[in-house]
């Protein structure tokens, strides 16, 4: 009996409590974006570079697609199993994070990449694609695992802020790629966790502005190369993300993190910018008011349904008991006044 | 003999020719040119960044048929912003598309991309 309670007591000294955040329930979705500028300039586009053996069929069929409507293309831009899949998006792209369902150890994680006036391989112009996914987020430990039943990373769009990532946590297993023909040395780990950055500025975004302190998460940059027939990709994979303090929740993805989610879509790299966010920064500049406040340049967040503690102004209730304390105040000066009268007679 | 003789050679010079003017149509309509793009982002003498790629096209017909890319070289210049040569050079070459990019990150904390790519003139 005595041991049965010792092990109780270890248990909950030494098992790591992730506390999710409150707001973490069914039905909550949160949307990050990259907005495009009406007067987008002629090198504004964001890339993503697909794995066609990562794809869902539905996606890689639908990507088919553009071989036979574009068949005045170049032949060597068709979509192909062999080779990576560019996409070239020219408009809007929106990052979109639900919680589909969530039982005692693990909840269902909907992400969805939506991509809007894309040009796949350069050459095949498509209006819209939505590259969408299904993750088991275990709740114990805070890790994606796939069908397969082996770990992905874990999730980008929140942390737990009681029990926020620590230096060589996982991010991303970036190992995986390895299966797929492409060379990288190892996982994306937390590198490390900082409470400085921003820290005397306000964060603007098209949902609401955040005050300091903010947790940002920063990750090693692993090289990435991959050879594939005739071609050749040299990048790198990293991840750097910054979290309000409060509840957790993601205000910005930095460019160009590789978010696990991103492994799960079939991303292998991208490069992406939000230029309408770069242009409200580069007002910011302008005007000076950078020192107190700015606009992170990645995925910013653009939607949710999640209702954010909002700091209030404190009034004191209205009540006549300040008329009391006012006569009050009156009386005793007369009191004193007498007092003193009295005193010199 | 001599007839056969005759006849093997018109055949022969009959194919020879065919081949010949298959292979004129082919070289006459396909050019490899060499295709370009720079992107430069300068902020000021001592601050900049600049991307570049130049490869060699296949046009038949004038249409663009695919890049030569062991022709591809990728070119990457900068000063005064925070670059890892290892890391934030992106090089993409595939015969549809080659490009190449610098991630920089400016002193005042701004993020960009210098982006050159081809094909350019020949799109």
């Amino acid at each position: 009996m005595k041991k049965l309670a010792i092990f109780i007591f270890s248990l909950l000294l030494f098992s790591p409590a992730y506390a999710l955040p409150s707001w973490f329930k069914e039905g909550v979705y949160v949307k990050y974006a990259l907005l495009m500028p009406e007067d987008r300039g002629s090198r504004d586009f964001q890339i993503f570079t697909l794995h066609p053996a990562l794809l869902s069929s539905d996606v890689y069929k639908k990507l088919l697609q553009v071989n036979e409507r574009w068949k005045d293309a170049p032949e060597v831009s068709k979509v192909r199993e062999d080779k990576p899949i560019g996409l070239f998006v020219y408009g809007d792209v929106f990052l979109v994070f639900r919680v589909v369902n969530v039982t005692g150890e693990s909840a269902l994680i909907n992400v969805t990449l939506e991509l809007y006036n894309i040009s796949v391989n350069f050459w095949r112009p498509l209006d819209a694609l939505n590259i969408s996914t299904l993750l088991t987020l275990n709740l114990t430990d805070l890790t994606y695992w796939d069908k397969n039943g082996s770990v992905i990373g874990t999730p980008s769009f929140f942390i737990d802020p009681q029990n926020p990532p620590k230096k060589g946590d996982l991010i991303v297993k970036t190992s995986l790629l390895k299966n797929y023909g492409v060379h990288i040395d190892g996982d994306l780990i937390v590198k490390n966790v900082s409470y400085t950055v921003h820290i005397n500025r306000t964060l603007l975004t098209y949902v609401r502005n955040f005050t300091p302190p903010y947790i940002t998460v920063v990750s090693n940059k692993e090289p990435l190369i991959w050879a594939v027939g005739n071609g050749s990709l040299s990048s790198s994979s990293s991840f750097e993300a910054i979290y309000d303090f409060d509840s957790g929740l993601m205000i910005g993805l930095m460019p160009s993190s590789q978010p696990s989610e991103f492994l799960a879509l079939g991303i292998i790299e991208s490069s992406f910018l939000d230029y309408t966010a770069t242009k409200n920064l580069h007002k910011l500049h302008k005007s000076g008011e950078d020192s107190v406040k700015w606009w992170l340049q990645g995925f910013n967040l653009y939607e949710t349904n999640i209702e954010f503690w909002e700091p209030k102004k404190v009034e004191a209730p209205e009540s006549s008991m300040k008329y009391f304390f006012i006569v009050g105040l009156f009386l005793l000066i007369i009191i004193l006044v007498k007092r003193l009268m009295g005193e010199r007679k | 003999m001599k007839k056969l003789l005759t006849g093997m050679l018109l055949l022969g010079s009959l194919f020879l020719s065919l081949a010949a003017a298959a292979n004129g149509i082919s070289l006459l309509s396909c050019w490899y040119p060499w295709d370009y793009d720079t992107d430069v982002h300068q902020w000021n003498d001592n601050e900049w960044v600049w991307a570049g790629v130049r490869g060699q096209v296949e046009i038949c017909d004038g249409e663009f048929q695919r890049i030569l890319t062991n022709t591809v070289r990728h070119t990457a210049y900068w000063k005064g912003v925070n670059v890892d040569p290892s890391r934030d050079v992106i090089r993409r070459a595939y015969p549809e598309y080659a490009v190449t990019q610098i991630h920089y990150r400016r002193i005042n904390g701004d993020d960009g991309y210098a982006t050159a790519y081809i094909p350019n003139f020949y799109r």
